[in-house]
């Protein structure tokens, strides 16, 4: 983003288009992370009152795009934690909907054929949890391993494990001759 | 908690490798060939989003105009000090313009009768010998007279010069009594001309500096 301090000085005095632009940036950010974690009916909903709890403390807010990018995640999970355990204590009530559930090799054929960032996420959201999330947030949110830690709670060591375990695993599920197959039964990650 | 190291050192899917994948997907690198279709993924699930309006876009504006209402930038620091350093320093200059020239003008008995009485008696009890509007002041310095002499009416405090003269006034003395009475003319000389003030001192930092602010370009993105 061009002249990002600008733009968030001028968004924290109440500039509609400032905040616009910085809306536009981060959202993806938020939908796709969102969407990974708690599925496509959900992330807009979450990541909507993501920038809720956001308004309130950007007047305050202090740091560059990467820092914003990790403030906003780290709220957005707040959120889907919070609707995780909603959803916990009322079974009856859930609405979540997991992502979409199709034959692996049917989405891993979109991604490479299409190069579709939702196929991709569709792909990525099969992961076990842990992986998919931390995969999200270093190759989408573009986060280094220890803001990814500080969102996660977990140790950096343990951050890069499982992301590296996620990008195996993804490896695995797409299929194509530049994939070797001997490789991808080698790896113990399940 | 700790998670074992995976044996990831086969085929190039090793941590180190791993990590430079996640670094060419970043930067837009091709990446070795045999992580060709994983970096394709990856880009894919990176890839910038359509430009425009976002989804909750409308929504997200609506709460943010709520929640952040417009106000004016803040001025910084050096600003603020600058600029409230320039008015003091204005303001004391008119300040010490007019109390000097209504001293001045006490001192030499211009002032209006009424003006000069209280002039004599508020000055007075300070120790600032200046004329009566009843016919001048005669205190240890001064010559009977009305204020005429200038240089000879103990007027200001100051041990600058005074006046256009150029002469020294006389120190205050604060134990100078009260001046009696004395018979005073009821015209203020005309032609008396208070003395010019001191000159106003130099701005601290009458600096017009630009602002650091950034100029505010409402469309710029």
């Amino acid at each position: 983003m061009d002249d990002f301090p600008g733009v968030l000085r001028r968004a924290q005095h109440g500039d509609e288009d400032a905040f616009t632009v910085l809306y536009r940036a981060m959202q993806p950010v938020l939908l796709r992370y969102l969407t990974v974690l708690a599925g496509r009916s959900n992330a807009e909903d979450l990541a909507a009152e993501t920038w809720v709890g956001a308004l309130r403390g950007l007047v305050k807010f202090r740091g560059n795009e990467s820092d914003l990018r990790g403030w906003l995640v780290t709220i957005a999970r707040a959120r889907w934690v919070d609707m995780v355990r909603a959803s916990t204590r009322r079974p009856e009530e859930l609405t979540d909907e997991p992502p979409e559930q199709r034959a692996p090799d049917d989405v891993a054929s979109a991604v490479v054929d299409r190069a579709a960032s939702d196929e991709a996420l569709a792909l990525i959201a099969r992961l076990p949890e842990e992986q998919a999330e931390i995969v999200t947030l270093r190759v989408v949110a573009q986060l280094d391993v220890g803001e990814v830690a500080e969102i996660t709670g977990k140790t950096a060591n343990h951050v890069r494990v499982l992301c590296h375990r996620g990008l195996r695993r993804l490896a695995e599920m797409i299929p194509g001759p530049d994939v070797m197959p001997a490789l991808v039964t080698t790896m113990d990650e399940t | 908690m700790s998670v074992p190291e995976q044996p990831g050192d086969v085929g190039g899917m090793s941590a180190g490798a791993l990590e430079r994948l996640l670094a060419n997907v970043a930067a837009g690198d091709e990446p070795a060939p045999e992580l060709g279709s994983l970096y394709a993924l990856l880009r894919a699930a990176s890839a910038p989003a359509d430009a425009g309006a976002q989804p909750g876009e409308s929504a997200a504006l609506a709460a943010f105009t709520e929640a952040v209402p417009l106000r004016k930038m803040r001025r910084t620091p050096v600003r603020w000090l600058t600029e409230t350093r320039t008015r003091l320093a204005i303001a004391t200059s008119a300040g010490v313009l007019v109390l000097g020239g209504g001293v001045a003008a006490a001192a030499t008995g211009s002032l209006p009768g009424p003006a000069q009485g209280t002039a004599h008696d508020v000055l007075g009890a300070i120790g600032v010998h200046v004329p009566d509007n009843h016919g001048g002041s005669s205190g240890p310095h001064g010559n009977g007279t009305s204020g005429t002499a200038p240089g000879q009416t103990g007027a200001h405090p100051s041990p600058r010069p005074s006046g256009s003269t150029g002469k020294p006034v006389h120190p205050v003395h604060p134990s100078h009594p009260a001046h009696p009475s004395t018979p005073a003319s009821s015209h203020p000389n005309p032609h008396a001309t208070p003395s010019p003030a001191h000159p106003a001192p130099p701005t601290p930092t009458p600096s017009h500096r630009p602002s650091p602010l950034p100029t505010i370009h409402p469309h710029a993105h």
